[in-house]
């Protein structure tokens, strides 16, 4: 039934997903019925980044992943094992585009992460505030049009400059180029979710080693 | 020996459309509007609210690379997401976005009204724009805008529209049939307001294909799209459809939906960028294939002229060879752009793209 958790999250098929992780729940934790989905989810990660599969489908995980962490929520006593570290995210100004955002947001939940999420179109001193607020060790900056670049830009200024702690600033989104991340001054970026994903694990993990 | 005349941009493009053969591979540019503010000196939010400043950036762009045709136009940001009742950002010199969708409840989609382009904002104060230039004697000939699911998703909420394809599909549905009756509405009152009441082309720019599955696509993109391009059929001499995202998936269903032209980019069918030729040629409804040539990434970022250089021919070698390419940066001129490199463009061009056949219909060795 295991493996089936994981093909099922992996093919996108909700409703009989739902279904098997309700009855799962008789016999298995619920926090071995999340690893499960979470392999699923990797392979949808995966087939994403091989070309099968489409934003859309990644859209529909995140979205399925919801649904059955509402199911697991009430059975959890932790979420999960660990606290892998904290993130800020948002969609900068000017730019209104949330999907990409969204769909990070989802996988750094499931992959233990704790994430503060600002919405769409954050100024520069709406991201300071909350970096200074909840101190994260990772602030990730979306944008999906070509305009993204300035709003980013401004906001990894302003932070160096009023924000002296350890920060990793990633910037996420179709536009986003190593030249971008090198102009803007961030120390990473991705255009896909799944290698964000692997990007901000890795970091993490080299940090804390 | 007497010097054969050159032929003029457009004559190229309309010879590549009809699969003819002109002396070179065409040019096309699309200058974005922030591009257009910077070359005029003046900010965006200035460009777009003033017509005369409008036709003025396009003269002057047309002036400068004289080798390209200059896909300049008169502008109105977001006319049909305003129409139906959508506020728009207003930057200085950004190009403004939607602010935020209007149904806010999926039910909402039932009881939408379908404005009339006349009377609604937005489109009419883009006719009205339409109709001064007309009058000061701007060769207006074309026409454009968002396609109905791009429109779709303004008003909707993307995410949302995309994952309610699957959870709400009737809604979805609903709402594409209502932006589709939007467009064709709105297209066909604008070339009414054309000198010949028939527009020499229409571009539709609809990039959410690109994060559909072939299955989404199948339902709830394609159908819709070939509804208009069918309606246009009277108004319109060629449908262009545009998208800047990944479009590998749909190479084989373009010229299906009615399209005789697609401009885009990152278009590799089975991650083969050779492959797209072929599957195009090969098609039952051939279309011409414009772009490829990574506007973002190379033409702007690239630091390497000599890189640049290599992208530009890559393309034109890869295409052009047997007709039906349009030499043009994937998606639009970006902020920023070196001038020089859209010279390199018609250099190269005019290097490495020239046809050598009489033949009415050419062959891949002819270039």
């Amino acid at each position: 039934m295991s493996k089936e958790l994981v093909t099922l999250m992996s093919e996108l098929k909700d409703e009989e997903l739902l279904e098997l992780v309700k009855s799962e729940l008789k016999r298995q934790a619920p926090l071995e019925i999340i690893e499960r989905i979470k392999e699923g989810l990797t392979k949808v990660g995966d087939l994403f980044e091989r070309g099968e599969y489409f934003l859309s489908d990644l859209i529909f995980a995140a979205d399925i992943f919801t649904r059955v962490n509402d199911i697991l929520e009430p059975h959890l006593t932790k979420k999960v094992k660990e606290i892998r570290g904290k993130v800020v995210i948002g969609t900068v100004e000017g730019d209104f585009h949330d999907i990409g955002k969204n769909i990070i947001k989802s996988l750094l939940k499931s992959n233990g992460y704790l994430v503060e999420d600002l919405g769409k179109d954050v100024t520069p001193k709406k991201f300071l505030d909350a970096i200074q607020k909840t101190r994260p060790d990772i602030l990730a900056m979306s944008g999906l049009l070509t305009t993204s670049f300035a709003p980013m830009k401004k906001t990894v200024e302003l932070i160096k400059k009023e924000y002296k702690e350890k920060l990793f600033v990633i910037l996420g989104g179709s536009p986003v180029t190593e030249h971008w991340v090198k102009d803007i001054g961030a120390d990473f970026g991705t255009n896909n979710a799944a290698t964000g994903i692997k990007l901000i694990n890795k970091i993490l993990l080299e940090v804390k080693v | 020996m007497k010097k054969k005349k050159e032929s003029n941009p457009l004559d190229r493009v309309l010879k590549v459309i009809a699969f003819s053969k002109p002396d070179r591979v065409p040019i096309i540019f699309f200058p974005e509007w922030d591009f257009l503010a910077d070359f005029l000196g003046i900010s965006v939010k200035k460009l777009l609210s003033n017509v005369d400043l409008q036709i003025k950036a396009n003269e002057k762009f047309k002036t400068r690379f004289p080798g390209a045709y200059g896909a300049v136009s008169i502008y109105q940001p977001y006319a049909s997401a305003q129409a139906f009742g959508c506020k728009v950002s207003d930057q200085e010199n950004e190009i403004p976005a939607v602010v935020a969708p209007i149904i806010t409840q999926p039910e909402d989609v039932f009881s939408l009204k379908v404005p009339i382009p006349w009377e609604a904002p937005g489109t009419r104060d883009w006719l009205l724009k339409i109709e001064y230039g007309i009058e000061k004697g701007v060769p207006v000939a074309g026409i454009g805008e968002f396609g109905p699911f791009e429109l779709a998703g303004q008003l909707y909420g993307y995410d949302r529209m995309i994952l309610h394809m699957r959870r709400r599909p009737e809604v979805i549905h609903a709402l594409l049939e209502k932006t589709t009756q939007f467009m064709i509405d709105f297209f066909m009152t604008w070339a009414k307001k054309l000198p010949t009441g028939r527009a020499t082309i229409t571009l539709i720019a609809d990039h959410v294909s690109g994060f559909m599955n072939n299955q989404l696509i199948d339902e709830f993109f394609g159908p819709y799209h070939k509804k208009i391009t069918q309606a246009l059929k009277p108004i319109s001499a060629v449908m262009l459809y545009h998208s800047e995202n990944r479009s590998g998936h749909i190479i084989s269903k373009i010229g299906g939906w009615g399209y005789q032209m697609f401009h885009g980019q990152d278009w590799a069918v089975d991650g083969d960028l050779k492959k797209t030729k072929e599957v195009v040629t090969n098609s039952p409804n051939r279309y011409v294939l414009m772009g490829q040539v990574p506007g973002r990434d190379v033409i702007l970022r690239e630091p390497s002229d000599e890189v640049v250089r290599q992208h530009i021919i890559e393309n034109i070698e890869m295409y052009a060879p047997g007709g039906g390419y349009v030499l043009s940066t994937g998606g639009g001129i970006n902020r920023g752009t070196p001038l020089n490199r859209l010279d390199m463009m018609i250099e190269l061009a005019d290097k490495y793209g020239r046809y050598k056949s009489k033949k009415e219909l050419y062959g891949p060795d002819e270039i």
